[in-house]
This record gives C-alpha cells, sequence and structure tokens, in this order.
C-alpha cells in the first residue's frame, strides 16, 4: 500500500513538473507581462494603485497667468529660460517693424521689463539662448524670397497655415513661404474656404495672393550677440561647411558653460560667446542624427537623437554627454522615461524636468523613473501646453502657452497647492491606451463640475519605450489579469474588447440607462450602439462615430449596396481602365489593407468560428488586388484624381463620411451625379452592406469597481444632449442621438454662413475645384436628408482591425503578389491558419 | 555517519536530513506545487475578476472548443509517431554501435551533434529544407518532377516536424540505451547461447527485459520532448501555424496571451490528467516486464 502510494506521489509530481517544463517555454512577452504586473504595482499613478484622493492631492498645481501686455500680444514668444533668478522670455514682435523683443520679470511675476532688438524685414527669429550676465544670444535667420512657383510643394498643396506664414520639411531644411494677402476681396475668399473648410490647392495660387517662398539655398544664419546694456556684440555669419550642402538650419541652440551650442543634422558646433566663433564641431556616429540637445541642472550638455544599426536593423533614441574641455562626445548617457513622450528642460531641484501631455516630471540621470510632480488632470487643466517651459523650483514653473478661447499667446505659473487645501473627492481611475484630448476635456468638466467624484486618468502609453510601443499595452493587460481593475476604461482598437467582454470585465451599462430618467427619454442611434455592444448587453458607450464605405455611381452599380470584385474586374475591362486608378490612387499594398480593414468581417464569423477565405470571392479578391501597382511614380502623384472620378477614369472613391455635408461633397462634387454607398466587396455574405461603423471613442464601465454610481455619472454625460449637440461641430462625426442627428440634417439643408464686418449672419455659395472648374455643391433637399438618416440607421458593420488575421494574410499574400505562389495556394493556407485562430477565439 | 545499532536514525541525524530536504521541499512546493493548486481554483471559477464558481463549466468549454480538439488530435497523433519511434530507432541504433562495425566513434559523435546545434540554427536548417523554394522541393522537382510543396504549411507538416524530432532526439537516446545495454549482464547471455537461444530470443527474453527501466525512461523523456517541439514549430511558424501543427502548446500560449486563464486551467488540468494516465500506463508496463530484474 505505502509502494503504492509512492508511486501515485511520483506519478502526480512526474506529471506537475511535465507540465512546469512546458509552461517555461513560453513567449518573450509572458514574461513581460508578468514582469509588468509586478512592476505596475510599484508604479506611481498605475491603476493598480487605483490612486487614492491622497495621493492625487500632491500632483495638484495652480496655473496664473502673467497679464498679457500689449507687446506680448505682439509677440510670438518661442523661448524661455530662467537665469540667475529671473525669468527670460523671447521671441519675435510683429509690430510695425520687425524685432526681437525679449520679456524678463522676477520669479513671482513682478518687476517686468521688456527689450527690443531690431531686425530688418526678410530677418526671422532661430533661437534664443541667455547667459547669466544678461548677454542675449539669436540665431538670425536672414531669408531670400522668391515668387512661389506651382511645383514647388511636390504635391502641389499648400499647407495648411499658408495663409500667414510658415514652414515646409525639406531634404535641405524647411522651406519658408509666405502668402501675402493682396485685397479686401481675397481675405473674404479666405473667409469663405476657411468656413468650408475647403483651402484647398486649387485655390492658393490665384492671382487674388502673392506667395512667396524663400529660396534655402540662400538663405543664411547669423548669430546675433547682444549685451546687457541691448547694444549688439556681434553678428557673424554661420555657414554650412565644405560638403554639407545647403541651408544651414540649427535644430537646437542652448548656452552652456564653455559655449554656445548649436545642432544640425548630425553634428554640434560650440560658439564662442565672446565673439561667435567656431570653437568646437563633433560630429555624432554615422547613422545618428541630433533631435534634441538639452542642458542639465550642472551645466551638462546631452544630445539625443534616433539612432539607425543597418547591420541589426534596429533603432532608437541615444542621448550622449557632450565633453565641452575637449569637443567630443562622452559614453552613451540612460535618459529616464521615453524620449519620444517627453519634452525635456533644465532642472533646479532634478537634473532634468520632463514634460508630457499630461504632467510634469523630475528625473536624475541614471535615476530610474521619472518622478511625477504635477498632473494636469488633477489640477483640472484640460490643455497644459508643456512644450516650452522652464523650472524656477520643484513646486513652480513657468509655461508658454495659449489661451484656450481666445488664442492668445500667454505666459503662465505652475505652483504646487498644499495638499491639505485640496478638496477631499471620491477618485476614480479611468484606464486608457493613449489619452486623447476629447476625453481629456470631458474628464476635466466632470471633475470640474461633480463634488463627490473626480477621475484619475492612468494613461499606459507612458510605459511605451523607444523600443517597444506595445509595452503600455501590454502592462494593461497584466494588470487587468492580476485584479488591478480600473474603474473606467477608454477602449482602442489595440485592445483585446472582444476578450474583455467574453471575461465579465465590463459592466451592463443597461439598467443604468434605463433607470437614466433623461437618457430613456432619448432616441438613439440604436444600431451603432448596438453594433459595439453584444448579447442585448450595453457594455460600451459611444459617444460619436464616423463611417468607412467605397462610394460608386449610382449609373455603375445600381442603387443597392454589395461590391463584388467580379463587378469591378467586369466594369474595369469594359472601359479599359488602368488598375492603379479604378480607386483613385491606390498602390496594391494600399488596397489589400484596405479590403481587410474594412472588408474582413464578411470572411469572418466569430460567433459559428467559421471563415471562408478560401472560397472562390477571396482567390478572386487576391487576384484583383495583385493587379494593382506595387509603388506609384512621382507623375501618379501629380495627376488631379479627384476629377477620374467624374470623367470615369476611377470607378470608386474610399469615403470617410463624418457629416451630411461629406455625402453631399462625394455626390456633387467628387461624382457629379446619383451616387451609391456600395461599400467594400461583400465576399458573397446576404445582408452585408460593407459599409463600417467606425467609432471615434468608446468608454466602459468594470464590472468590479465599487464606484460604479459615480462611474456612470461621468460615462452618461457622453450620452446627454448638451454634449451630443457639440460633437458636429467639435469632432467632426456623427452623434449617437437622433435629435442631433436631425439637426445636422436641417443645417444641412441651408446654405453655409459667414459673419460679416457687423457680425451679420451672410449666406454664400460652397463650392468645390474638379479639374480647375468651380462646382457649386448645392444645400441638401428634404429628400437626400432622410435617405441619408436612413443609410446611417442601416448599419450594423463595424471596421474592424485584428492584428493576427492581418499579419497572417498578409505574410501569406506576399509570395502570390510576388509571382511565386498561386492565390489559391495562399488562400488554403489563410484559411487553415485563420481558421485556427477563430477556432481558438470563438 | 553514525548510525545506531538496529539502523535507527538519532533525532539530530532526521533534522539534519530534513535540513537538507527542505530547500528542495520549498521549491517544488513552491515552484510547482502551489501553482498546480492555482490553476486547478482557476479552472473553476468564472473568471479572475468576478471569480464565481462555475463547477466544470471551464472544462466543457474547453472540450467543446475546437482549436483545443485539434491540438489535442496533433499532438496524439505526433507523440504516437514521433516516441515509439524515437524508441526504437535509438535503440537500434545503439545495438547497432555496440556491435562490431568501423567507425563506431565517428557514428556516435555524429548522431549526438544534433544536441550541441542551437534551436535557432535548426529552425533555420529546417526552413531552408522545407521552405516553398527549398532543397526538398527542388531536390523532388528535379528527380521526379513534383510540383512544389510548401511542406510547413500542408497536411504533410508533421512528417517534416517528426524528421526534426528525431534528428534531434535520437542520439541522446542511444546514449542511454548503449549504458543500458553494456550493463546486460554477459554470463546470462552465454548460458542462453549455450542453451541455442537465437539473438532474437536473447533481445527479446534477456536484454529487453534488463531494458525496461530505460525504455521506461527514455520512453517518459521522448514523450515530454515531444510536447516541447512547440519550440521549434513557433520558431518556424509562429503563433498560429497551418492547422496540422498545430499543438497544445499552441493552445495553452495563445490562450495565456489572450488573458483567458479559465480555459488556459482547465486545458493545463486535462492534460495533466491524461498525462497521469499515459505515465501511471508506462509505470504499469515497467512493473510488469521488469518485474524480474528487479528483482535479480
Amino acid at each position: 500500500m505505502k509502494k503504492q502510494i509512492r508511486r501515485l506521489l511520483i506519478l502526480t509530481l512526474a506529471a506537475v513538473m511535465a507540465l512546469s517544463s512546458l509552461a517555461a517555454c513560453g513567449k518573450k512577452k509572458k514574461e513581460e507581462a508578468s514582469a509588468g504586473a509586478q512592476q505596475s504595482a510599484q508604479a506611481p499613478g498605475g491603476a493598480s494603485a487605483q490612486a487614492s484622493s491622497d495621493e492625487m492631492k500632491n500632483y495638484v498645481y495652480r496655473v496664473e497667468d502673467l497679464p498679457v501686455t500689449e507687446e506680448m500680444e505682439e509677440t510670438s514668444i518661442d523661448f524661455i529660460q530662467y537665469v540667475d533668478g529671473r525669468i527670460y522670455a523671447a521671441g519675435a514682435g510683429y509690430g510695425e517693424s520687425p524685432v526681437l523683443r525679449v520679456f524678463n520679470f522676477a520669479e513671482d511675476g513682478s518687476d517686468l521689463q521688456t527689450k527690443e532688438y531690431p531686425l530688418a524685414e526678410t530677418d526671422s527669429v532661430g533661437h534664443v539662448a541667455f547667459d547669466e550676465e544678461g548677454n542675449v544670444y539669436m540665431l538670425r535667420i536672414e531669408y531670400a524670397w522668391e515668387p512661389y512657383e506651382e511645383d514647388v510643394p511636390a504635391d502641389g498643396e499648400l499647407p495648411e497655415d499658408a495663409a500667414g506664414s510658415g514652414m515646409i520639411g525639406g531634404a535641405d531644411g524647411p522651406t519658408q513661404i509666405l502668402v501675402t494677402e493682396a485685397s479686401d476681396e481675397a481675405q473674404t475668399e479666405e473667409v469663405l474656404a476657411e468656413e468650408t473648410q475647403e483651402a484647398s490647392a486649387q485655390e492658393a495660387p490665384e492671382a487674388a495672393e502673392e506667395v512667396y517662398v524663400a529660396n534655402s539655398d540662400e538663405t543664411t544664419v547669423y548669430l546675433t550677440a547682444y549685451g546687457p546694456d541691448g547694444a549688439q556684440k556681434y553678428d557673424v555669419k554661420l555657414e554650412a561647411e565644405e560638403g554639407e550642402e545647403g541651408y544651414y538650419w540649427v535644430s537646437n541652440f542652448v548656452c552652456a558653460d564653455g559655449g554656445l551650442v548649436a545642432s544640425n543634422n548630425d553634428t554640434l558646433r560650440v560658439y564662442n560667446p565672446a565673439d561667435g566663433s567656431l570653437i568646437k564641431k563633433v560630429k555624432m556616429k554615422e547613422g545618428s542624427s541630433i533631435d534634441r540637445v538639452v542642458v542639465t541642472k550642472d551645466g551638462t550638455v546631452l544630445a539625443g537623437g534616433y539612432s539607425w544599426n543597418q547591420a541589426t536593423g534596429e533603432g532608437g533614441m541615444e542621448f550622449k554627454k557632450l565633453n565641452m574641455k575637449d569637443g567630443s562626445f562622452g559614453e552613451e548617457v540612460q535618459l529616464p522615461g521615453n524620449a519620444w513622450r517627453y519634452n525635456y528642460f533644465t532642472g533646479t531641484d532634478y537634473d532634468l524636468i520632463l514634460t508630457d501631455e499630461i504632467g510634469i516630471y523630475g528625473a536624475n540621470l541614471g535615476g530610474g523613473e521619472p518622478e511625477k510632480l504635477m498632473d494636469a488632470i488633477a489640477s483640472d487643466i484640460a490643455e497644459p501646453n508643456f512644450y516650452r517651459l522652464c523650472s524656477i523650483s520643484r513646486d513652480r514653473f513657468v509655461t508658454i502657452g495659449w489661451d484656450e478661447e481666445s488664442g492668445q499667446q500667454k505666459i503662465s505659473f505652475y505652483t504646487k497647492v498644499d495638499p491639505s487645501q485640496v478638496k477631499d473627492k471620491v477618485v476614480l481611475t479611468m484606464a486608457t491606451s493613449y489619452i486623447g484630448w476629447r476625453t481629456k476635456r470631458a474628464v476635466v468638466n466632470f471633475n470640474k463640475t461633480n463634488d463627490t467624484y473626480r477621475i484619475n486618468i492612468n494613461d499606459y502609453s507612458r510605459f511605451n519605450t523607444d523600443t517597444d510601443y506595445e509595452a503600455g499595452m501590454t502592462r494593461l493587460n497584466a494588470d487587468l489579469a492580476s485584479g488591478n481593475i480600473p474603474d473606467l476604461l477608454e477602449l482602442s482598437e489595440d485592445m483585446p474588447i472582444q476578450s474583455y467582454m467574453a471575461k465579465g470585465l465590463f459592466e451592463d451599462l443597461t439598467p443604468y440607462f434605463k433607470d437614466d430618467a433623461e437618457l430613456s427619454a432619448n432616441q438613439y442611434l440604436t444600431n451603432v450602439l448596438d453594433a459595439y455592444n453584444r448579447g442585448g448587453s450595453m457594455y460600451q458607450i459611444i459617444p460619436s462615430f464616423t463611417v468607412r464605405t467605397l462610394i460608386g455611381k449610382t449609373s455603375d452599380f445600381g442603387p443597392e449596396p454589395g461590391l463584388t470584385v467580379d463587378r469591378l474586374e467586369t466594369l474595369q475591362r469594359e472601359r479599359n481602365i488602368d488598375y492603379k486608378y479604378l480607386t483613385g490612387l491606390t498602390t496594391r499594398e494600399w488596397m489589400l489593407y484596405m479590403m481587410l480593414i474594412f472588408g474582413n468581417d464578411s470572411y469572418v464569423d466569430w460567433e459559428s468560428g467559421r471563415c471562408s477565405y478560401d472560397s472562390p470571392e477571396f482567390i478572386s479578391l487576391l487576384e484583383f488586388i495583385r493587379k494593382f501597382p506595387a509603388e506609384l511614380t512621382e507623375e501618379d502623384y501629380n495627376e488631379d484624381t479627384y476629377s477620374f472620378f467624374r470623367s470615369g477614369r476611377s470607378l470608386i472613391e474610399s469615403a470617410y463620411l463624418s457629416s451630411f455635408n461629406d455625402y453631399m461633397m462625394e455626390r456633387y462634387g467628387t461624382f457629379g451625379t446619383d451616387i451609391t454607398m456600395v461599400g467594400y466587396p461583400n465576399g458573397g455574405a446576404k445582408d452585408y452592406s460593407g459599409s463600417m461603423i467606425n467609432a471615434n471613442r468608446r468608454y466602459a464601465m468594470s464590472s468590479t469597481s465599487v464606484n460604479q454610481e459615480g462611474a456612470w455619472q461621468f460615462l452618461r454625460t457622453f450620452l446627454t444632449k448638451d454634449y451630443q449637440d457639440q460633437i458636429p461641430e467639435q469632432e467632426g462625426a456623427f452623434p449617437v442621438l437622433m435629435s442631433t442627428l436631425e439637426k445636422m440634417a436641417q443645417d444641412a439643408q441651408k446654405k453655409p454662413t459667414y459673419k460679416d464686418e457687423n457680425g451679420a449672419d451672410v449666406e454664400y455659395n460652397q463650392t468645390w475645384w474638379v479639374d480647375g472648374h468651380e462646382i457649386e455643391i448645392p444645400p441638401m433637399t428634404r429628400d437626400e436628408a432622410d435617405r441619408f438618416i436612413s443609410y446611417l440607421k442601416s448599419l450594423t458593420a463595424t471596421s474592424s482591425y485584428d492584428v493576427n488575421i492581418m499579419n497572417i494574410i498578409q505574410e501569406e499574400v506576399t509570395p502570390v503578389f510576388e509571382g511565386q505562389k498561386p492565390a489559391s495556394e495562399a488562400a488554403r493556407i489563410i484559411q487553415s491558419r485563420v481558421g485556427v485562430y477563430i477556432n481558438e477565439n470563438s | 555517519m553514525r548510525i545506531r545499532k538496529g539502523g535507527k536514525r538519532t533525532r539530530y541525524q532526521r533534522l539534519a536530513g530534513w535540513g537538507f530536504l527542505t530547500p528542495s521541499i520549498v521549491g517544488v512546493l513552491l515552484f510547482f506545487v502551489a501553482p498546480f493548486f492555482v490553476v486547478a481554483y482557476y479552472s473553476l471559477i468564472n473568471n479572475v475578476i468576478q471569480r464565481k464558481f462555475v463547477g466544470f463549466d471551464n472544462f466543457a468549454r474547453v472540450l467543446k472548443n475546437n482549436a483545443f480538439r485539434l491540438a489535442a488530435l496533433n499532438t496524439l497523433k505526433f507523440s504516437a509517431i514521433a516516441v515509439p519511434l524515437a524508441v526504437v530507432l535509438s535503440l537500434l541504433l545503439a545495438m547497432v554501435l555496440l556491435s562490431r562495425i568501423p567507425y563506431k566513434s565517428q557514428f556516435r559523435s555524429f548522431f549526438l551533434s544534433p544536441l550541441m546545434v542551437p534551436v535557432a540554427s535548426v529552425v533555420l536548417i529546417w526552413q531552408i529544407l522545407f521552405n516553398y523554394n527549398g532543397l526538398v522541393n527542388s531536390i523532388t522537382g528535379a528527380l521526379f518532377h513534383l510540383d512544389k510543396v510548401d511542406w510547413l504549411k500542408s497536411p504533410h507538416a508533421q512528417v517534416a516536424i517528426i524528421a526534426l524530432f528525431l534528428w534531434k532526439n535520437l542520439g541522446y537516446n542511444m546514449i542511454l540505451f548503449m549504458a543500458a545495454l553494456s550493463s546486460v549482464p554477459e554470463d546470462l547471455i552465454e548460458v542462453a547461447r549455450l542453451e541455442g537461444a537465437t539473438e532474437f530470443q536473447i533481445f527479446r527474453i534477456v536484454k529487453l527485459r534488463y531494458l525496461s527501466s530505460t525504455a521506461l525512461f527514455v520512453t517518459i523523456m521522448s514523450l515530454i520532448n515531444s510536447f516541447k517541439v512547440f519550440r521549434e514549430i513557433y520558431l518556424m511558424t509562429g503563433d498560429y501555424p497551418y492547422d496540422s501543427l498545430y499543438m497544445l502548446q499552441h493552445f495553452m500560449n495563445n490562450t495565456f496571451q489572450s488573458l483567458d486563464y479559465q480555459r488556459l486551467s482547465s486545458a493545463a488540468i486535462i492534460m495533466s490528467a491524461v498525462m497521469i494516465v499515459i505515465i501511471g500506463v508506462l509505470f504499469l508496463a515497467e512493473d510488469r516486464f521488469g518485474r524480474d530484474v528487479d528483482n535479480v
């Protein structure tokens, strides 16, 4: 008996150990996931921490703006520096004559002094730095202006900020564009263009505007120094050296002990502050560039940039210390945090101050994770400006920003609030893989108005590293798996949402919705809400959405949706259309991407666990995509393909509909005839329109939240009439509230207006330029509006990006596109591999 | 070591014994037994968030899952073919190398060399061989004018993996069998020969009896290694291979990746139950065939 027991024990242990040995073969990601779970528990502000009210109080700062003076209103302040107890801010002044304007003031904002240094009309301020002796160093850019030629920008389009002046990147540095408005008429035209969001390429080269472009070969840069008394000390021309063709473009400029440091591509140059002469020139290793230059608290100059190793095919941000004595780079320095995420500034209590979109952090070199000092959400600031900042102490910072309403530039002090002065509230945590401005604004509004609850956002993208862009997502999943669940989640496509729902992570919001007297009385687009939920339960809140579809002429495709590859091929053959123009201007890769993202649902049935990638339709689709060109030529890109849909050189357009006006632009502008939203090829599936709902944002409540009432109070705001009514204007998307949608439809039936000088609304005709002709876009008719609303109500499919299916298909179709394998063979393999995946997950 | 009369150990000796054993026991309990019970617990709850007891629902879900059934069938098929082949072929090789043939040492080194080749290299070699544009297709095309086959993405994919498994494991098994064969008492073999037994009878009745415990060990090791062939398959074909190469470890890894711990735990428990049965059967077989040798 004893022997039998022993045998049984040995048997069991052997089995357990065998299983354990199998488990040890896991992938690296798993190890990272479990490591992430452990680290996350320790991370400040991690979801697991369920940041308490007390913790959040430590990150609250008060914002006070420096009164804006008349000079400030006329200055584009781009540089700020803390020097010896005073703050210096500078920028180009654009009053009667151009100047460099420097403001300096005490730490408390008092004793504001302004100095001006004259500039020529052709000058621009490149960079400004200050030293402790009160000297001002400026990189002055002298532009050589030339009349605009149509082919200067490669795509024939002006940049968005073409009215005024702006920069265009180019191989030899940026190209400066200056647009002068010749007359009042032109000004009116511009207003119209802004109103209709039609500041398109066709209008830009019109005679009404005189456009000048800076000739980069003739543009010169000077290092100019002014003494404390305001007198110019020197003005030295900086030249690109032999072998470095083109404009000497300086991307960074700092004042450090031992010299003025400027970076250009892969080279640092150190100039003598006494006379502007070049002292040293230091090159980064081959394949590296210098993107950032920052001075630490102790005066050490750090230069960092993207480094690419051709041999290994790997790259990442590398920072190196600059040895000012011998002009060499020292060892690589590991900077805290993700270099792509953070802006770096000189610290006072820390080596460096880091900022991202939601906070300010202190960090020391080699000191591990940055220490959070300030949290914008905790401080009720929706849109902080942390791109230009200087640190006075760990409790006080100065930034250059813009007023949200007026757009006026301003200088702001951020001062830490005594935690005991911060009101106690119940803190809810919202996890997100990336924090968008809409979510931030909604959270801040909620925090400001709700007396009981406040929401803290845990943005997991801060865990992403230079080499692992999915580290944040891995950590979020690890947190969820280990039970560190936030109260709320902002969902994104990179999350395994189906899996979350299946695991019961989300609370069914149906009872909350039904019990809400205000919301339950409203009418919503239930097809949109249902499309993202399952089993009759409401797990997600969808505030707004857009639509992706393929559009063609009704005369070509008939009035009903449901596109097939056969129909496209037939029309292509009949009209002898070049494949690259079939859908506008499309490469093979883009076509595959489009068809898989927006048409994939028709080949997969998750409910039954079946797929049909070996169907004749899918094989035809692969053959069809194979006929598209792998690459396009420069001439292709210069084609005005907008006109192709009218003329019949293109058959269908991949469209993104976010307003009634988008439909009208397609109908009357792009196609000029009746159109049908035919949708993406349906793979033979029945009742599949092929048009996709694309939720702008999605939110869910955790089923384990102990503050579900508070979480609902936040979620419900997205469905209220007040919020929904703002969506068309603020988000450029369709609301889910019927009354708001109806309001959009009514507005679409009116002509657009602009305000005249008396503030009165003046109607104008909306126009669209096609092939050099101005085409009027009429207001929508009631019938058109009703048909479009019916179309929106008929949508049921959602665009889905399943990375695993995409990877399998892309891997298997490459040999097909290269002519090494028949499409049927690839389809057979895709069917097998995707079939396994679907079976596993259904 | 001082032992008291009557063979009884002193209290000090017992304590010392436990002292030496404790680290191992703690390690096994902490890293093997405790996780096993955690896995058993996870298999009986609805999810790690709500933790509601659901009985055997997770097991039913796993058993109904087509992917699990496919993985189990493929693993069973692979093990059923690869493990006996690994045992029989290595035994044959051991016998051949113990016979009087020239270059025995070189052959031994040849069969052991795969153990020294890193997995990444093995995978690379197999990809070169069995790729759609690989060596095997070039040879079969040139010699027999056969159409190209994407071996690792076809119903024949297991053939390539079985070949890899045997190539990798035969050498180690062979050494074990050579050691076991060397320990068979020569006098017994001589007596058998004197009594007129044929070589096959000597092998079946004498040698095989002495080899039973080694054969059991080799079988268990091969069985475990047959599960671990996932590593090579994964490196060659990724998370979601052609369905004939989809193994239980794929199911486990992918399920872990999707955070479905309940399904993962249930599958692990089912797998361990099957393993216990298989290993139990092997023990019984060894017990039956090797009992008389143990008693010698």
